[in-house]
Order: structure tokens, then sequence, then C-alpha cells
């Protein structure tokens, strides 16, 4: 393996030319890894092999990706189209456009949706079976990122707005939030168990928020600093890009454009681990279905000052133990 | 069609992507793109905070001072403000505006509409001691501040001399720049070539008394030295905003849930309570009980119940927007925070960064 890697996680091959927008695992398998990247393609790799298995394009740089099942993929970015992949086929089939960049794509099994966020301040739900629009419900803002919750979907927008929809009866916004962060939302991901989420922040920092509306469970939420450095007395803040969930120990991962990954215990308000220091900012994350491995995507985002060479664009395959994932 | 929010999304990514030699050209062509979109301003037109973002942004570039755009931008922050005059003497202070007549003239109306038509006059005298040009503006305007105030102290018991401002009925300027020189108004939209200032132009009925003289006489300070008026007192340094007068800066919440501070009024236990409060008669107490009773100490004082309040502390509004940026000491933001929050919208780092594909891959398109 190459240089900086340790025994339990590697590099994978043929990585993507460009950035790296979103890693995506496979449902109930952790054998495949979507990659979508910002050199227009999207890329399925089988993560045992360490082998890249099939490779297909957009017209523009590919802003998401999500898996429906093993076998079908989707993708969206700034070509405003959404497209559906056969692996076994190698066949795309365009589903529709939006009116501006796709930020955000998700697959909801429970309701057998696809899910799909925009710049053009709206979320759409997508048919894979009939591959048809079944409806476009406008946000008050541009869509930058949504976590879904079983049949619920959790939209996060521009101005810090978030808005919970219920996937089976979109006729109403179920809740209005504003994001208690102060700055601009990240990423938004949800508890497997379906309680609540995680919305991160540009300004370091991680605020984890309870569905149920009543002021008992409210009192619980609250928001904590992270992906901070501190070196000769400044300290430095870092946009938290990422975050995933263990989907057994209810347990997240974030990453931050400060290179690092912790893992943190969201009922307990411990930090359970951080690995060590990435070569660049750590623009998507994601656990396998079983929780052990924990896909990282380490790739300049054009954030900070540009350097003369930027570290490659890589995805790092680790192993996690339950030591590192689970509440003590 | 193209939306109002697409156009707005357009002048955004312009404010973030300008390349050229004029960055002021994007935000004046944004702002009045707002003021004829958004005619009675608001909340949704964003308005307020860009303004705010453009006069902070170029305040320190000495190119701009004398340009005439800025200027007009400018006036038109001090136009939303709820202290324009001290708006005024920051850009005095500043030398903005500091050769151009139209700066002397929005600052001269400013007070005159409040009534200070001696430190009118002051501006003018200033304006022309400056060389601001053109000058004939100035003198003319000055003129017409000397004629409005003759006729007031004549107490208009005569029919007014025909005005100097006769050319100027007010009528819409065509063509000209949106501007709203009026403090308190958001309306942008100038319909009159020029504020008539003074003389409310009633239709005159010969025989009518005047009913507008008042009947004593308006004190002035005689002996306050108008020269002093017009230094530059280096006192602002830093932009005055809406906020900086604003009494009551906390957030309007649950009443049941707001806490009180307490101040510093020192707090008797019951069990203390004899110490404090002395009865003016003697109250038996047993010698020994002398000796256990606590010490009458200095801290024991109410005279703070009837004191002055403290004034607020002054929180400087442009402080605030620093911290905004980034330039708090003792931290760094490892994100461009001025291209993510730029004019009134925020965009993602992926939008920003998408520009700059699609720029490149016209660059590649071209060649």
């Amino acid at each position: 393996m190459g240089e900086g890697t340790q025994p339990n996680e590697y590099k994978l091959a043929t990585p993507p030319d460009d950035g790296i927008s979103s890693v995506k695992f496979a449902p109930q398998s952790s054998q495949f890894l979507l990659v979508s990247s910002w050199d227009c393609g999207v890329r399925l790799y089988d993560v045992t092999a360490n082998h890249m298995r099939i490779k297909y394009q957009h017209s523009r740089p590919v802003l998401d990706c999500c898996f429906q099942d093993p076998v079908h993929g989707f993708s969206g970015g700034l070509d405003a189209v959404l497209k559906m992949y056969d692996f076994n086929t190698n066949t795309e089939v365009v589903l529709g456009k939006h009116d501006g960049a796709i930020r955000t794509v998700e697959f909801s099994s429970d309701v057998n949706v696809v899910v799909t966020g925009s710049w053009d301040s709206t979320v759409k739900l997508w048919d894979p079976r009939s591959r048809c629009l079944a409806g476009s419900f406008s946000q008050p803002d541009k869509v930058y990122t949504m976590g879904l919750c079983g049949d619920k979907v959790v939209v996060g927008t521009a101005g810090r707005r978030v808005l919970v929809w219920d996937l089976r009866n979109m006729g109403y916004v179920q809740q209005r939030r504003e994001s208690s962060l102060k700055y601009q939302t990240r990423c938004i991901r949800c508890f497997p168990n379906k309680q609540g989420y995680v919305l991160s922040s540009i300004e370091g920092r991680v605020a984890v928020e309870y569905l149920d509306p009543s002021p008992e469970i409210q009192k619980k939420k609250y928001a904590f600093k992270c992906h901070r450095i501190k070196e000769d007395g400044v300290e430095k803040i870092y946009p938290v890009n990422a975050i995933s969930f263990h989907s057994q120990h209810n347990t997240f991962a974030t990453g931050g454009s400060d290179g690092f990954v912790n893992i943190w215990d969201g009922f307990n308000k411990k930090r359970l681990c951080q690995f060590h220091r990435y070569p660049t900012s750590i623009s998507s994350l994601c656990f396998s279905a079983d929780g052990s491995l924990l896909a990282i995507a380490s790739s300049y985002m054009e954030d900070k000052e540009e350097l003369p060479e930027q570290p490659d664009d890589t995805v790092y395959i680790r192993r996690v133990s339950d030591q590192e994932t689970k509440p003590k | 069609m193209i939306t109002i929010r697409q156009q707005r999304q357009e002048f955004e990514t312009e404010l973030r992507t300008y390349k050229g030699d004029d960055p002021l050209d994007v935000w004046t062509r944004y702002i009045s793109w707002i003021e004829q979109t958004f005619p009675k301003g608001g909340k949704e037109s964003h308005i307020d905070e860009i303004l705010h973002k453009c006069v902070t942004a170029f305040r320190g570039d000495e190119r701009y001072n004398s340009d005439t755009r800025f200027l007009d931008i400018w006036i038109k922050f001090a136009s939303i403000c709820t202290e324009p005059l001290e708006i005024y003497k920051y850009m005095f202070d500043n030398k903005i505006g500091h050769k151009l007549a139209s700066f002397y003239e929005a600052w001269a109306s400013e007070l005159e509409s409040l009534g200070n038509t001696k430190k009118a006059d002051t501006v003018y005298i200033q304006g022309l001691e400056n060389g601001a040009e053109p000058q004939d503006l100035l003198r003319r305007r000055q003129g017409e501040l000397h004629a409005r105030v003759a006729r007031r102290v004549a107490g208009e018991l005569v029919a007014p001399p025909e005005p100097v401002t006769v050319f100027e009925e007010p009528c819409r300027h065509a063509l000209g720049a949106l501007r709203g020189r009026q403090s308190g108004k958001k309306v942008p939209v100038e319909r009159a070539s020029t504020t008539v200032q003074g003389s409310t132009r009633m239709p005159q009925n010969s025989d009518a008394p005047n009913t507008n003289r008042p009947g004593f006489q308006i004190l002035s300070d005689e002996n306050a030295d108008p020269a002093n008026l017009m230094q530059s007192t280096g006192e602002w340094l830093n932009i005055p905003t809406k906020g900086t007068h604003k009494e009551n800066t906390q957030k309007a919440g649950v009443w049941t849930k707001g806490k009180m501070k307490q101040r510093n009024t020192p707090v008797v236990k019951l069990s203390e309570i004899s110490s404090v409060s002395k009865p003016e008669f003697s109250v038996y107490t047993d010698v020994d009980d002398l000796i256990t009773a606590t010490p009458q100490g200095k801290h024991f004082h109410y005279s703070s119940i009837l004191s002055a309040k403290k004034p607020e502390k002054y929180q400087d509004p442009f402080d605030r927007f620093q911290q905004d940026v980034g330039s708090e000491p003792g931290v760094r933001l490892m994100y461009p925070k001025e291209k993510v929050y730029c004019g009134g919208l925020e965009f993602q780092l992926e939008e920003i960064r998408a520009f700059k594909w699609i720029e490149n891959q016209r660059q590649v398109e071209k060649s």
C-alpha cells in the first residue's frame, strides 16, 4: 500500500480524476461503493477486490449519487439530470430534469421513492419502477443537503432553514425549523433509530436535534464545536462537510476540511475516537450497511487557498472496530 | 421567462466571480436592479444588507472616494440609517466624496431638514473650501439655503419673492439616478430633481394671515464657533448603522422564560435583616448576642438603587461585521467566507466551485 496508509485501511485503486463529491455504500452489502465526482463520472467499485467495475458519465460534474439496490444506482449534478443506471445491463435511463443543479440524491427504501434536492429550490420525488416524476415540492431556498429518516426527509436549505417532510404525505411541510447553528448548513443525516438528526455547519460546529416537537424531548438537543485546530494561539475553524451514521450503534462519523474524521456518540455526548489526519479535506463519508467499513473521501474542495500541488483525490476504505464505533 | 430569483442569482454570481478592475460596477448595477425590482424596499429586497456590505467592502478603496457611484451608494446607505448625520460625519472624516459637490449637498439638506441651517451653511462653505466640483452647484444650493433662511427670518410676512428654485419645480427626473436623499424614506425613487427644502409651498392666499410664524424667537447658540463643527475629528473610523442607537438590543422572547439580569444589589439573608435595617428606636440586645452578630460591613449600602443607569456599552456594528468575515483575533476561518456570504444571498462552496468549473469549460471550448 502507499505511504501514510495503515494496516486497517487502504486506498481505492483508479480513483476519480477530480474532486470526490459523494461516496455511498450499497444497501445490505459492504462489497460495492458508488462514487460521484467533479470529473463528471460515476464509478462503481468492488471494495473487496479493490477494483473499479463500471464508470459512466454525466455531461457536467456529479454532486451526489445513491443505490436503490446492488444493481441500480442514481446520480445527479450540475447538468440537472437525474440518471438511473443498471449495473448488470450497463444501461442508463434519464428519469428527468430539475431547473438547477441537483445537489443531493437519496433513495428511500421505506417508501420506494428516489428523492432529489436541487439549487432550483425544489425537492422532487421519482418513482423508480415507472421511471417518472412523482411530484415536485418547492422549498424556501436552494437545497443544500437532505437526510432520510424512515418515511421522513429532513431538508437543509440555504438561509439555515430546515424542513421536515413526510414522504407519504407531501401535501404540507410537517415541521419548519431553523438551524440552531449560526452559519451555513453543510450536511444533515438522520439517526438510524429515527429519533432525530445531526446537522453540521460551515464553521466547525455540529448540532444534535430531535424530531419529536414536545418540549421535554426538545430540551435534549445540543450543539458542540469540532474540527478546529489550535496552532500558535490561533484557532483555525474548518467546515464540517460530511456525516455518516453507524446503522447499529447510532453513533456517527464527521469529516471536516481539516482532514480529520471523528466518531461521536450523540446520545452520551462523547467523542469515541479520532483517526489520523488525512491529506486534505474530507468531502464525504459512508459507513457500510453492516457498519464494518467506513469509506472516507479525502479530496480538495477548492475551499482553501490554492496550493501549487493539491493531494490526490482519494477514497480510503477503513475497517472500523466496535471499540471505535460502539458507545462505551 | 427569467424570474426575479434567477436575476438575483445572476447578480450574486457576478459579485463572486467578477475579475475585472471595477468591482463597484457590479454592485452599482445590482443595487439599481433591486431598487427597480423592489421599489418599496423591505426585507425581501435585502437592500439594507447589500448597501452595508457594499460600503464596507470598498470603504478603504481610495480610487472610489471621488466616484459618484460610490457616493450615491453611501447616500442611500445614510438614508436607511437612523442617524444619517453620523454617516455623513464618517464620510467626511474618511474623505469619501470629499471632492464631490453632491456629498455636501446631501449632507446639508439632511442638516437643514433637521433645522440646523447654520451647520448646513458651514457644510457648503467647507465644500467650497475643499474645492468640490461642480462649484456652481454648491454656490447655487448655498444661495437657495440663504434665501430660505432669509424668508423664514422675515417671517414670510411679505409674500415670498420668486423662489430661486423656480426652474426646478418638482418633476420626474427622466433618466436620472435613483436616489433617496431624505432620511427615513426607504423609497429610493426620486421623482423630483431636487427636494425643495424649507418652504412648504402652500398656495399663498394674499389676504390670509400667515400662521406659520412662531410667536417667539428660536434660540440659536451665537457663541458656538461654526468652524469647530467642521473639523475632522477622526472619531468615526467605523461605520455607524441602524443598530447603533437601538435601545433595546435584546430580542423579544417568551416572558416567562426571560431572566432579568440581577444588578449588584446585595442580597440580605432573613437572619441578617436585623443587622441591616436600623430601627429608629434602640432594640434591646443581649450583650452576649452582640458579639456573635455579623459585623455591619461596607457591602450593605443601597446608594446604587437611585444611581443613574450606566449607559449601554457602545457596540460597534462594523466590528461585528469584521468578526463575521473572520478577522477576529485568534480565529482563522478555513473557507472563503467573503464568497459564501457576499451580497444578500448565501452560496455553497460547491456553487462557487461550479462557477469556476463552467468558466474553465468555456475557456476550453473557446480555444
